[in-house]
């Protein structure tokens, strides 16, 4: 029985002492700072648009799994001239709100003891509310514009302008809810909030009116808990209540607490804080926050890419190790300040600019080559091969044809497309004698079309039987254009139906009602979404790249079909990307479940190259 | 010189437009061509407004087929037009009280906007509900089953449909863990992920580049159908 204290003590004993080395690490890792990266190195990235900066830094000594991550900083920018402007004004708004604010409704309860000598107190009249509210009203909406103006500049991630302009609004719509009753401040905070309708951004219009709500669902309340205090302390209930305030019941002055003065006064207090803090201060804002992989901790350091970054003021920057209890370690800071400088090229688009080199290289080579009279085969397209019979089955039972070149305008490649393609069509239409109209979506497309179809009728010899009233504008609308057409289609029956170009929501409408009618209908597009429409619904459709290569088979010219060619060199090349794509991501799975991690981190490298680099 | 001078012009703009791509002082020059582009399709929709009335005004006056239909586009386009750009019945803007045209033309409770809210918006949904029933017509059409290609189509498009209402997920639901990848909502996740992507991928490639093969023709002035054919 004696013996039990002295092994329990000895056992105590070695538990402390085998437990000692884990608490001394947990008090390393979790409660000590981590020792700090080195070596910071700001550039200014090459070959960019004047909005990068690349760093570098060497990892910390304690990086070998208590580093969690690392945090990047930036200095502000340089504050601008005109925001010390605004900032003064901003102030000055302040001093004039309480200017009006105070004699009107006494001091709000915690008025510092020393400002309050500066005011004299009076009850206003309501002409003196009314000119004190407009006076007060007209200095928010000309300082507004302002506030909104550098709230979109490029300074604005930087100084927050938008908390400017919410506590300037706060401000009116206090002053409105104190001053000139709620149904009255509800109409004027509604116009604040319309004010900025247009120009300031919808989350943050939303969040606008969620604190107007909030202001004026507290006024609501304010009256009740101001009702009460008037039936406890009378008429000078205000006064009364600062001097009686332990009287006031406990539930009364937890709602007290909320009531709209000693909210007002919180937000005032805020938003002088924040001015104040502003004014001459240096302050690091959070870039990034980045975690070492297996090969920045083989290789000792890491690097990091700092965007967005304005060409025209310098940025100092600072790394900081964070371990995993989330403690900062002394900073690295750079040497010194780094602008970021624009270059004339654009290397971010290195690679779209050597694929498309490549490509127009391809297909001007082919062009050269047709030229030189070397027979190009181009496969067979059905749908195209029909446009003849599509036509002559028109003639043959008298009836038109429809055209439709989509719903976009001229700047729309497949209107172009379109157009190209309804030039073939037209000249065998006029070779055949068959009437072809075009109603257009868009002015230009109907200009546009009326020129191609003249001249294709004039190709064909036929000059005189072109007619420029059946090629007309509709209109612009989606929904009007199509029901114009349905109406037309049901009435005319036409014969055959040709969709080439954008079509949206409307091309099943199309060409389903083309389907009853028993038109022939042939479609081309190359909206992957509609494509499913037109297949399900027409006899023929050119699918993506056979739509852009009507106008070349149709004219069979060499210089055209020499293009297509050069279209497929575009294609061997996507192909080898995506051979690559694919093997390197199935080595990266593969190495992953191998437990290579090395060979897994190279990979995924590689990997985030080519999505990050050649594929953005 | 009818098409030389609009053949300048396009081959002109468009390698400028693509070079100033790649460099970073001219990256917003495509903005400024967008602007223009703009301004001119404005000026044009006079042109489209005149020739919209002169179709149709012919109609009527040559009692075509439909002439009535055509008064009806006339009234409304006409109605509209003079609401809107008189600004019938909008009050002036709190900014300038002064100014009677001063307000907008799309006011909430003005004529414009009741056109628009019980004329036009009605008139346009009744347009795109229709579309369902088209849906409903197509796909009987298309999931036909003549032939192989058919029954796949039919066989795709009946577990995609199943699986995005609830009662695809009731209907595989008993199917044990080890089989999750069969229940019929996974089945649609796993064809709309990989075959349709795949698919749609492919597509997107091809337009992409017919997309340049057609720009460089009509940069490059070989395709000019679109002016109206090759002839001087």
């Amino acid at each position: 029985m004696r013996k039990r204290p002295i092994r329990t003590s000895v056992l105590a004993l070695m538990w402390m002492l085998c437990a000692l080395p884990v608490v001394r690490s947990v008090a390393q890792d979790g409660l000590q700072a981590p020792a700090p990266p080195s070596q910071l190195i700001a550039r200014d990235r090459p070959w960019d648009k004047g909005e990068k900066i690349d760093l570098r830094w060497k990892l910390s000594p304690d990086d070998s799994g208590t580093i969690a991550s690392y945090r990047i900083y930036r200095s502000l920018t340089t504050k601008p001239a005109e925001q010390d402007a605004l900032e003064r004004r901003i102030e000055d708004l302040w001093y004039l709100f309480e200017d009006l604010y105070v004699p009107m409704f006494g001091f709000p309860p915690g008025w510092p003891e020393d400002e309050k000598a500066r005011y004299e107190f009076h009850d206003p009249t309501p002409e003196e509310r009314e000119a004190a509210g407009t006076r007060l009203r007209s200095e928010l909406e000309s300082l507004l514009p302002e506030i909104k103006i550098l709230a979109k500049s490029q300074h604005a991630d930087d100084y927050d302008y938008e908390r400017y302009a919410e506590a300037a609004i706060e401000a009116l719509e206090t002053y409105l809810a104190a001053g000139m009753g709620l149904v009255e401040a509800n109409r004027r905070a509604a116009a604040a909030v319309k004010l900025l309708n247009h120009e300031i951004p919808l989350s943050e219009l939303q969040k606008a009116k969620i604190d107007y709500e909030n202001a004026a669902e507290r006024v609501a309340r304010d009256a009740v808990t101001e009702s009460k205090l008037a039936g406890l302390f009378g008429d000078n209930w205000k006064e009364e209540s600062e001097e009686r305030a332990d009287e006031i019941p406990v539930e009364l002055r937890k709602s007290l607490l909320d009531t709209r003065l000693e909210a007002e006064l919180q937000a005032e207090t805020k938003a002088r804080r924040e001015i104040a803090t502003r004014v001459g201060e240096t302050r690091w804002k959070l870039v990034a926050e980045v975690e070492p992989k297996l090969l920045n901790i083989r290789r000792g350091e890491m690097s990091y890419t700092a965007e967005q970054l304005d060409r025209h003021q310098e940025y100092l920057f600072k790394v900081v190790a964070v371990n995993r209890a989330e403690i900062e370690s002394a900073p690295a800071i750079a040497a010194s300040p780094v602008s970021p400088d624009r270059q004339i090229y654009d290397g971010n688009r290195l690679a779209m600019m050597l694929v498309t080199l490549i490509v127009c290289g391809a297909v001007v080579l082919f062009i050269g080559i047709a030229r030189t009279g070397r027979p190009l085969k181009v496969r067979k397209i059905a749908g195209l091969s029909a446009v003849e019979e599509a036509v002559g089955r028109a003639t043959e039972m008298g009836r038109s044809i429809l055209f439709v070149c989509g719903i976009q305008d001229m700047n729309d490649i497949q209107t172009i497309a379109g157009i190209t393609v309804l030039s073939r069509v037209a000249k065998t239409a006029a070779e055949y004698d068959a009437k072809i109209e075009v109603p257009t979506a868009r002015s230009l497309v109907m200009t546009a079309a009326r020129e191609t179809v003249q001249a294709s009728y004039l190709a064909a010899g036929r000059p005189d039987a072109y007619n420029e009233d059946l090629i007309y504008y509709v209109t612009d609308e989606q929904f009007g254009f199509v029901a114009y057409l349905q109406g037309m289609m049901s009435r005319e029956k036409p014969a055959a139906c040709f969709y080439m170009g954008t079509f949206f929501a409307e091309s099943l409408i199309l060409a389903e009602t083309g389907n009853s009618i028993g038109a022939i209908q042939i479609a081309g597009t190359a909206m992957p979404a509609q494509l499913p429409f037109f297949v399900a619904a027409c006899d023929y459709t050119l699918i993506g790249e056979e739509f852009f290569a009507a106008s070349a088979y149709l004219s069979g010219e060499p210089d055209q079909l020499g293009s297509l060619k050069g279209q497929d060199v575009g294609k061997a090349v996507v192909g080898i990307i995506v051979v690559l794509g694919v093997f390197l991501a199935t080595a990266l799975s593969v190495a992953a479940l191998a437990g290579n991690e090395v060979l897994a981190a190279h990979l995924e490298e590689i990997v985030e190259y080519l999505q990050r680099v050649i594929l953005t | 010189m009818k098409r030389t001078i609009p053949l300048l012009i396009t081959a002109i703009g468009g390698f400028v437009l693509i070079i100033a791509f790649f460099s970073s002082y001219t990256q917003s020059w495509g903005e400024v061509a967008a602007i223009w582009f703009d301004i001119l399709a404005a000026i044009a929709f006079i042109l489209g407004g005149g020739n919209l009335m002169k179709i149709h005004l012919k109609k009527i006056s040559d009692r075509k087929a439909g002439w009535a239909y055509s008064g009806v586009t006339l009234i409304a386009f006409l109605t509209t037009l003079i609401i809107g750009l008189g600004k019938i019945g909008v009050n002036p803007s709190e900014q300038f009280p002064d100014y009677a045209w001063s307000g907008s033309y799309r006011e909430v409770g003005g004529p414009f906007w009741w056109l628009y809210e019980f004329a036009f918006k009605p008139l346009t949904a009744t347009m795109f509900a229709m579309l369902a029933f088209y849906v409903a017509s197509a796909a009987f059409r298309a999931f036909r089953a003549k032939n192989i290609e058919a029954i796949l189509l039919l066989g795709t498009a009946f577990i995609i449909l199943l699986g995005r209402t609830y009662a695809g997920v009731w209907v595989t639901g008993w199917l044990p863990e080890w089989l999750e990848g069969l229940k019929l909502e996974n089945l649609t996740v796993t064809i709309m992920k990989v075959f349709n992507t795949a698919g749609n991928r492919a597509i997107m490639i091809g337009i992409a580049l017919g997309i340049v093969s057609t720009s460089l023709k009509v940069l490059l002035g070989v395709d000019r159908s679109y002016l109206g054919g090759g002839e001087e």
